[in-house]
């Protein structure tokens, strides 16, 4: 990057709220994908102005602008793999309002998920989606990554809750799309372009977001099953008995075998799976609610079914799900997690099919997610050392796609593609859909200076690559 | 552009997730990338393979930590931070050295015993031409600009009397076990009386009570500014002193001492070449003040005393701060509030966030007392809401910093206190012969 370049940020930015040092570059050249790529500069701008004239510069001078919020994506979404620009929303971090009339809220991108969630809860309302990061991802990350959780099964992802969005364009216009009002038709729904895009058709500097009230009471409940198949049985008999958990989280045999060591006394023996379910409401709705869930899953041959309603004993039942990622870790040294997505009934067929996978190659695969929304989270566990292992892993996760899109699932459930997913596009999506992105790319982003080559250019890169670049 | 940009720092436990952002108490303040573990690890993992020189700005990013640990307890990969940002120090110190002042003091003053010694008596002899004293006795504050003290700061002044002056060799004669108290430097030069209290407190237990006058500094100061060697002397020296009075237990009051003295003595006295059987029967024998009155007096078997005022003891409402080197560090925090819930005149009211620390970590407060502040604000806050009258910890340096701050709040009124002088003064049961206390109801001996 050249020296003028250099120069023109610092005067856009302020001195003070820009660096080159190596050890800055350093701090932002990574995400929670892990991988590392070194920027040319970092850049903390305060107001939508700021973004839009480092945008025109960009334009005008070409170097790639990497939108950043807390570097928490799975993916690489804020990987400066071409170097240029990263511009975070570090600065742009204030709740505008709150609105416990209209259950709305005013948010700059850089507020935290969970600020937003602590301030809310002071008007009894919260913001539904609640990624596994929600203490220290930030919502405008979250709006560009259409975030999701564990609570997507009752209330939606991310998108669901975006009203309406002040965006720089890449060329650096101040756009203002949606509404305040539910209801609104007025022209193409550029909202829900932007969330979801990645940081690739527009930099967020506010939004509007929707709130819910904060429920009157929740119950807990886990259930044991003997084998996957009665779980997955049960959800479908709790889906279509009027009765919409508010989480519905499972984990396979193998995570079962992770966690007994945690929690001996919440699991009996013999038990190969177990669901992590959540009831809210009314006392009285949640009392019955969880009734009905109850015998659903003894119906399906549940072993065992604890429910709780305080929040001490409530906690204690999430133990299992809890421990589970540290639990994880400490088989093998790499863990590659999918995040994929299956229609939820196709879950029990997705199982079978990745224990096959496994056995095939010779893999440990721990598999654990959303039930509710057949949102998958695949854990391939492996050593970076062994190369064949590794080299087994690429072919399993490749063959895994092929099985989640024959089942009419989806490459990422929450994660996004970023750089991670971009080689495997197109084992889900047709040749045509992925022309029409690339024009609504090309139409906004002429110069491709706005987080280029994620979401689909960057097939080039192998997995084997990646994997190298990951672990070397 | 992009192949040769694709410079990799390697592979290391990290995993760059962040969750390390929502525990550490100087990102929340100062919400940067380099502020919490994960970048600080980064930056660490990039010195380490080549991709980064260890710089002024790279010390400054690294030393901008308190060492409170809370990262690490909370790691979903179970990253040792602590022990990685010190080998990180030591590197430092290694390849590009201390700096000249802070070496001088590390390794001529911290690592002789005597020199420290005189500096501070000559210390305290001219601490009132630069401190002078604030009201209510509660410390001193600057008089004439000095590095690194700000004039808003309130410190305890030097003691008139030191702790290992005015207690050495056996100080009491008991039918119990033997045993040695560390004092450590801050309970040693500002705040005797701590010691005092822990002479009393044991005294009535009926062990023999020991102060070698050959302690020396745990070296814990040393340690963290990278200075190994300094750290591995003191070590040894502290071992023979306790050593030659065949002592059962070494107790100290000092979290951040028995910390070290527990987590880093093994690798310092095998380093300097003790023999393992030596280090180990050492270290068996290091116990917290709190551990060992919470063994000895049997805490969890007694039910918590019906509450009940006296005359001259009216019911102190206390609420507790875990000292990071106490709770996190040595995994003591169940101790302390059981032994304070079985005095019958003290009434526990739990603080929210007592595990947070309190902004001190050490010579970090001389260094950024501006972040040190704001943390400790924090602190006070939880500390007021709780609604007691006293707060107890169980860390000199966290009732500096403590008191410092409620004085800085104009709450200067909410006592700070050490739980030797909080077990001292209500352990006394109205029904003790002439004033004598009776521990017997409290299951002492056994």
């Amino acid at each position: 990057m050249e020296k003028s370049i250099r120069q023109k940020i610092r005067e856009i930015v302020g001195r003070e709220h820009c660096s080159d040092s190596r050890e800055d570059l350093i701090l932002y050249s990574y995400d929670a994908m892990n991988r590392r790529y070194l920027p040319d500069m970092v850049a903390h701008p305060q107001t939508a102005l700021e973004v839009s004239r480092l945008l025109k510069l960009a334009n005008e001078r070409s170097f790639p602008v990497v939108p950043r919020g807390a570097g928490t994506g799975l993916t690489g979404g804020s990987l400066a793999i071409d170097g240029g620009l990263v511009l975070t929303t570090r600065r742009m971090n204030r709740i505008l309002e709150i609105d416990p009339d209209s259950l709305t809220a005013w948010v700059e991108p850089g507020v935290l998920n969970g600020e937003l969630q602590k301030a809310a809860a002071k008007y009894s309302l919260f913001f539904p989606p609640d990624p596994a990061s929600m203490e220290f991802s930030t919502l405008g990350g979250n709006a560009a990554e259409n975030a999701g959780g564990t609570r997507a099964v009752k209330y939606g992802v991310t998108r669901d809750y975006v009203m309406a969005l002040e965006v720089v364009m890449p060329t650096g216009e101040i756009v203002h799309t949606g509404s305040a009002s539910i209801k609104s038709v007025t022209g193409y729904d550029l909202t829900r372009l932007i969330v979801g895009s990645e940081g690739t058709l527009g930099v967020i500097t506010r939004l509007l977001l929707k709130l819910v009230p904060v429920p009157e009471s929740v119950g807990t409940m886990l259930a044991s099953f003997s084998e996957i198949q009665s779980a997955a049985r049960a959800v479908a008999r709790i889906m279509s008995g009027r009765v919409t958990p508010s989480t519905l989280e499972f984990m396979d045999r193998n995570a079962v075998e992770c966690v007994k060591a945690y929690l001996e006394e919440d699991i009996p023996a013999g038990a190969a799976a177990l669901l992590l379910m959540e009831v809210d409401g009314s006392p009285s709705v949640v009392e019955e609610d969880a009734g009905t869930i109850e015998e659903a899953c003894y119906k399906e041959g549940a072993l065992q079914v604890k429910s709780a309603r305080e929040a001490d004993e409530r906690a204690s039942l999430w133990t299992a799900r809890r421990s589970l990622s540290p639990a994880i870790m400490k088989i093998k040294p790499l863990k590659i997690n999918e995040d994929v997505s299956v229609p939820r009934m196709k879950i029990p067929d997705l199982i079978t099919g990745i224990e096959k996978l496994a056995t095939r190659h010779r893999l440990t695969i721990v598999n654990f997610g959303h039930a509710g929304d057949g949102n998958v989270h695949v854990n391939l566990l492996l050593d970076p050392d062994d190369k064949d292992e590794v080299s087994r892993a690429q072919e399993a996760v490749r063959e895994l796609f092929e099985l989640v899109v024959s089942l009419g699932g989806s490459l990422s459930g929450e994660h996004g593609i970023g750089i991670a997913k971009a080689p495997y596009l197109g084992i889900e999506l047709e040749n045509s859909a992925i022309e029409v992105m690339r024009k609504i790319k090309q139409a906004l982003d002429p110069n491709n200076i706005l987080n280029p080559h994620k979401t689909f250019d960057y097939a080039a890169s192998s997995l084997e690559r990646e994997l190298v670049h990951r672990h070397e | 552009m992009s192949e040769d940009r694709q410079k990799r720092f390697g592979r290391s436990a990290c995993v760059k997730c962040g969750t390390c952002q929502t525990v550490c108490p100087v990102f929340s303040v100062l919400p940067e990338e380099a502020s919490a573990a994960r970048g600080k690890l980064a930056l660490a993992e990039a010195v380490e393979q080549g991709y980064l020189d260890e710089s002024d700005a790279y010390r400054e990013y690294l030393e901008k930590c308190l060492l409170c640990g809370a990262c690490e307890e909370a790691c979903p990969s179970e990253v040792q931070t602590l022990s990685t940002m010190l080998d990180a120090r030591k590197r430092m110190a290694g390849n590009v050295g201390i700096r000249p002042a802070k070496r001088l003091i590390l390794e001529q003053v911290v690592g002789d015993s005597r020199l420290l010694d005189l500096a501070l008596r000559t210390g305290r002899t001219f601490q009132n031409l630069l401190f002078k004293r604030v009201p209510a006795d509660s410390g001193i504050r600057r008089r004439v600009p000095l590095p690194l003290i700000t004039p808003d700061r309130t410190l305890p002044g030097l003691a008139k009397t030191f702790f290992t002056d005015r207690f050495s060799g056996q100080v009491a004669t008991g039918k119990g076990p033997r045993v040695g108290i560390f004092a450590g430097c801050m309970t040693n030069y500002l705040y005797p009386g701590t010691g005092e209290k822990m002479i009393g407190l044991l005294t009535r237990e009926g062990v023999s009570v020991f102060v070698p006058s050959e302690q020396v500094c745990c070296g814990m100061p040393a340690l963290v500014g990278g200075a190994s060697e300094t750290a591995r002397e003191l070590a040894c020296k502290n071992l023979e002193a306790f050593e030659k009075y065949g002592l059962d237990a070494v107790v100290t009051g000092c979290a951040s001492c028995g910390g070290n003295l527990k987590e880093n003595y093994r690798e310092l006295l095998l380093e300097a070449g003790i023999e393992e059987k030596r280090t180990e029967s050492f270290l068996s024998k290091i116990l917290d003040i709190n551990e060992f009155l919470h063994r000895i007096r049997k805490v969890d078997a007694v039910r918590e005393p019906e509450k009940r005022e006296d005359g001259d003891l009216p019911i102190l409402t206390v609420t507790y701060h875990h000292p990071c080197h106490l709770g996190r560090l040595q995994g003591v925090k169940d101790e302390p509030i059981a032994l304070i819930r079985s005095l019958p005149r003290v009434r526990y009211v739990p603080m929210g966030d007592n595990e947070r620390c309190c902004g001190m970590g050490g010579s970090f407060s001389l260094e950024h007392y501006d972040i040190s502040k704001e943390v400790n604000d924090q602190k006070i806050a939880r500390i007021l809401e709780s609604g007691a009258d006293a707060v107890v910890t169980s860390c000199p340096a966290c009732i500096m910093h403590i008191r410092d701050g409620l004085i800085r709040n104009g709450r200067g009124d909410i006592k700070v206190l050490h739980m030797a002088e909080l077990l001292e003064r209500y352990s006394l049961e109205e029904e003790g012969e002439g004033g004598e206390p009776r521990y017997g109801r409290m299951g002492v001996r056994g």
